[in-house]
């Protein structure tokens, strides 16, 4: 989109349109480690979603987006998958291994070491001696880290709404996450957020009833005072 | 999501690139602005063409990677750094060279200039959809657009004479 009084040598644009393309072992890899995190469907474009109809036009899929309407099969083929690699693992799972909280904000002093993942700079890792579900074979590996980071930021974009007052984004991103990750590594926070949520709502008699069954999960947790802070903002 | 990445993945990637993100780093960002394009695709507007709104991401992810020092030392702003990079001999192929040479000056134009250019000029994106992508006023898009095609052809121009020079 040159023009004839712009002082720029439509033969240097023609060059910098030439960029050679991208490595595609990268994209291989890109490809796999997001597939890790979400559903990316088969390989080649999509004939019933993606940029195509949205380009043209066609309406966003109800949920999740005009780019991604391919998302439900793919989610069920995820969630089934999540399922048995989750029960394969109970199956060979010896004593239950301490749970990893992951929080976005500084801590107390950890109660034994602190060992943050490489790849997720501004997260801060606590482990806490507290028998409970187990996670994953497999978070260890680079899948781990990044769902970690995506959790984290459908988290961020879910505490931002409700920071803004608009609960019902807030509501739909905690809604998305639970949808999206069903062996959560931030179930606590995100729980935490929702009973924060649903008090700025003015859906209090939710919000006593998640935040109670927060406390009977996990009365322990760093998210408790949170929880109970909402709760006790609730004019009677 | 398997769609849009397979159709952007190559634009992402190169949008990356102009904006002086270094070879070693593409992967991680693309994957970066692929990650944030999925939690917020449902803000995305399917009445509109995608690729303004997935160079925002390209945008926003670039910026906060040139804000880091680590990556400062390589981004080129002037003469001093375009003379330190030039081709070694046996890259002095005529094409390649000239490639390196108006990316050497694309690099130098300010990121919020660039990013106008590269969408207009290079992406033939309307100047009043760009304004929307990034957030900024019409105006303000128009002269940014004036004066990173100002800065680009100076670039070039300075460039050119430096490789021309005995």
């Amino acid at each position: 989109m040159s023009e004839p009084n712009s002082p720029v040598d439509p033969r240097d644009l023609d060059l910098l349109r030439s960029d050679p393309p991208a490595d595609p072992a990268a994209r291989a890899r890109v490809r796999s480690r997001l597939t890790a995190v979400f559903p990316m469907g088969a390989g080649g474009p999509s004939t019933t979603g993606g940029e195509g109809p949205a380009e043209r036009g066609a309406p966003p899929h109800p949920g999740t987006g005009g780019l991604f309407a391919s998302y439900g099969t793919n989610a069920i083929a995820f969630i089934i998958g999540g399922a048995v690699g989750a029960a394969l693992y109970a199956g060979l799972a010896k004593p239950p291994a301490p749970r990893v909280v992951y929080i976005d904000r500084p801590a107390p002093p950890p109660a034994l070491s602190v060992a943050p993942p490489a790849t997720a700079s501004n997260a801060e890792v606590q482990e806490v001696p507290v028998a409970a579900t187990p996670a994953p074979r497999a978070a260890t590996s680079k899948g781990h880290a990044s769902q970690l980071s995506a959790e984290r930021l459908i988290l961020e974009e879910a505490r931002n709404a409700i920071t803004q007052g608009d609960t019902r984004r807030g509501l739909d991103q905690l809604e998305r996450h639970r949808r999206l990750f069903p062996n959560p590594l931030l179930a606590e926070e995100r729980d935490a957020l929702q009973v924060q949520a649903l008090v700025k709502a003015g859906r209090y008699d939710e919000a006593r009833a998640s935040a109670d069954s927060f406390r009977k999960r996990a009365s322990d947790s760093i998210f408790m005072p949170m929880v109970d802070a909402a709760i006790a903002s609730i004019r009677p | 999501m398997g769609a849009v990445f397979d159709e952007n993945f190559d634009y992402v990637w190169n949008t990356l690139r102009r904006f002086g993100v270094r070879e070693a780093d593409l992967e991680d960002l693309v994957q970066d602005v692929f990650l944030k394009i999925y939690v917020r695709s449902a803000d995305y507007d399917s009445t509109r063409p995608v690729r303004p709104w997935l160079f925002g991401f390209a945008y926003r992810v670039a910026a906060d990677y040139r804000r880091l020092a680590r990556h400062r030392v390589e981004a080129h702003s002037g003469p001093r750094d375009v003379a330190a990079a030039q081709p070694s001999v046996d890259e002095r192929i005529e094409s390649h060279e000239e490639r390196m040479l108006v990316r050497q000056a694309l690099e130098s134009v300010e990121l919020d200039r660039r990013a106008v250019l590269i969408l207009h000029d290079l992406d033939e994106v309307p100047v009043p959809e760009i304004a929307d992508a990034l957030g900024i006023p019409l105006n303000t898009a128009y002269s940014r657009l004036r004066l990173a095609r100002a800065d680009f052809a100076a670039a070039a121009k300075r460039l050119r004479k430096t490789q021309d020079a005995p």
